[in-house]
């Protein structure tokens, strides 16, 4: 059979595609692979459809036995992935042959990497995605982290047979333990007095380890507001930037619940979620205004870029509007 | 009231009012079904709650002013005070005895009722479905009688199970999915909240009214066949009032 065998599930590995869409108001986010960018290149190194399921691996990486011959690439951050105990190059298509072992040894920097395969997995969908929503428990691999003993089937066709592809080093980010996000004002920016937003922008805040996909907690100055956090509830989304009654901002992540009853002060700009995704605890956050004409520009420019890459027209936003193979 | 605020750069936020009323909560979801209807370039999906839209769109494909004045005119050209919504009820069975209620006493006795006046008061009221949220499936119901509120409890459980029945402080509600929590659980209901497995994974919908019906353990048992093999209906009608 065509499959990966897991002899170590590593710190978080969970499949995930680019996201469940169309359940936001029905309380399902949608989830997905919080760094859109580095999730796009992998599955454009193994010839996969620019939307295709993979594994979000974090920080510490798993041990995979190859079942198939297949083609992958590792993206993200470098987690040191080695096969059969030579260094892989990340950013790059690479071929692996049955009875293969991939493993990850220390991190490096950033904090989520992108396992791609080429043709995908071949597991049921979901709601229409593949992408696992671990509050809930259900999507991707039986709803969960993956862990020692499971075997996961990849799509049973032909693999990629193409030329061998490589990301060049100008679209390859760097990531340090000092991140600046750019946010544009958020719902309630209104409710914050000058030097609450003073605070906000001109601060350090540091990753708490209370951190996750469901949402950054930060630790830093208080942000106050003039009428207390509350306020009615209404929908919340992936880069809102939540301020509860401590004070003490929330970044929203990919599974996020859907609605939230705290002010939100800012949104972490869409071309910058790819960056907090690289995020983990013990890291320093800054955030800078902008503006919305900008942030949009921002969005435009990285899509361009991909779409540089691959020779056609591409998405980042909305991925599930594309239907093509490359 | 039509106010666009945006929350982030793919999507804006349509606030219709300033508070949790039926009547604001009619106006947001006639805007959500008209602009729905309507579909304008761009737009990726609605999410309606208490006093607000929320658009999710993508700015590679349409401007922020381009879409906010296509969203005024859709709204501008009817009347979302007139626009009636028609209202489905819903009705949930709920075993409130034993092991299923196991916080029905101490609601009982906090509000100096009986555990049998406790049921009729939460099984008389008919529920708005604000808008889902917060979990999968999970109503945030209004309407719910004074006369059982209960503060949440001081400890709460580490683990609640699905389609467990509470009160936390002026509100009920239901949990569609095992989750910690620290509502009063005054009851059962057999019913799936959320499936994903299912061709419609919800049962309730923003907007829907419901209302709860209490059964004995052998009805309870019998829906929960019913369910388990696939043949249980759950007991849908249409409502005539506008509410």
């Amino acid at each position: 059979m065509r499959g990966i065998k897991i002899n170590n599930g590593g710190l978080l590995t969970t499949i995930q595609d680019a996201g469940r869409f169309g359940f936001r108001k029905q309380g399902v986010p949608p989830s997905g692979a919080m760094d859109i960018y580095s999730f796009t290149l992998a599955n454009w190194l193994v010839g996969n459809d620019p939307g295709e399921a993979l594994l979000e691996i974090t920080l510490l990486g798993p041990e995979i036995e190859f079942l198939s011959s297949v083609i992958f690439a590792v993206t993200g951050a470098s987690l040191n992935p080695f096969l059969n105990g030579k260094k892989v190059q990340e950013w790059r298509s690479v071929k692996a042959v049955k009875g293969d072992v991939l493993e990850f040894r220390s991190p490096s920097n950033g904090t989520r990497a992108y396992l791609a395969f080429s043709g995908g997995f071949s597991i049921p969908a979901i709601m229409g995605s593949m992408s696992t929503y671990l509050p809930a428990h259900f999507g991707g691999f039986e709803g969960r982290a993956l862990k020692k003993g499971d075997i996961i089937p990849l799509y049973p066709g032909n693999p990629f047979s193409g030329r061998e592809r490589v990301i060049t080093p100008e679209m390859i980010p760097s990531y340090g333990d000092k991140t600046d996000l750019r946010v544009v004002k958020g719902v309630d920016f209104g409710m914050f007095p000058d030097s609450s937003v003073s605070s906000f922008l001109y601060s350090e805040f540091t990753v708490s380890p209370d951190s996750n996909r469901m949402g950054y907690r930060l630790k830093g100055p208080r942000i106050n507001t003039l009428a207390g956090p509350d306020v009615i509830s209404y929908p919340v989304h992936y880069g809102s930037v939540q301020v509860p009654g401590d004070g003490m901002p929330i970044i929203m992540g990919a599974d996020s619940q859907t609605t939230g009853g705290y002010t939100q002060i800012a949104n972490v700009i869409t071309a910058d979620l790819p960056r907090l995704a690289q995020v983990k605890p013990g890291d320093i956050i800054r955030f800078r205004m902008t503006d919305y004409d900008h942030a949009i520009k921002e969005l435009e420019t990285l899509n361009g870029k991909i779409d540089k890459l691959t020779g056609k027209r591409h998405n980042i936003v909305c991925t599930d509007c594309m239907k093509y193979k490359y | 009231m039509i106010d666009f605020v945006r929350a982030g750069d793919c999507a804006i936020f349509i606030k219709l009012g300033n508070s949790i009323d039926p009547e604001t909560n009619s106006r947001v979801l006639a805007a959500t079904r008209l602009i729905t209807a309507a579909s304008p370039k761009g737009i990726r999906e609605l999410v309606p709650s208490y006093a607000g839209v929320m658009v999710y769109y993508n700015p590679l494909d349409t401007g922020y002013e381009q879409l906010t004045k296509s969203i005024t005119l859709i709204l501008d050209n009817s009347d979302t005070e007139k626009e009636g919504n028609e209202r489905t009820l819903i009705s949930i069975p709920v075993c409130y005895s034993g092991d299923l209620a196991p916080d029905i006493k101490f609601v009982a006795s906090h509000n100096g009722i009986s555990t049998d006046e406790v049921i009729n008061i939460h099984t008389e009221a008919t529920y708005l479905v604000y808008m889902i949220g917060f979990t999968p499936g999970f109503p945030y119901l209004g309407g719910m009688d004074r006369r059982i509120a209960t503060p949440r409890r001081f400890e709460p459980r580490t683990k609640v199970k699905g389609g467990s029945v509470g009160i936390a402080g002026d509100q009920t509600g239901i949990y569609p999915l095992d989750s910690p929590g620290g509502w009063q659980i005054i009851g059962h209901t057999p019913l799936r909240l959320f499936d994903p497995e299912a061709t419609d994974p919800f049962l309730l919908r923003s907007g829907n009214l419901l209302k709860f019906k209490p059964v004995d353990d052998i009805e309870y048992k019998e829906i929960e066949r019913a369910i388990t093999s696939k043949s249980y209906k759950p007991e849908i009608t249409v409502a005539d009032e506008r509410y």
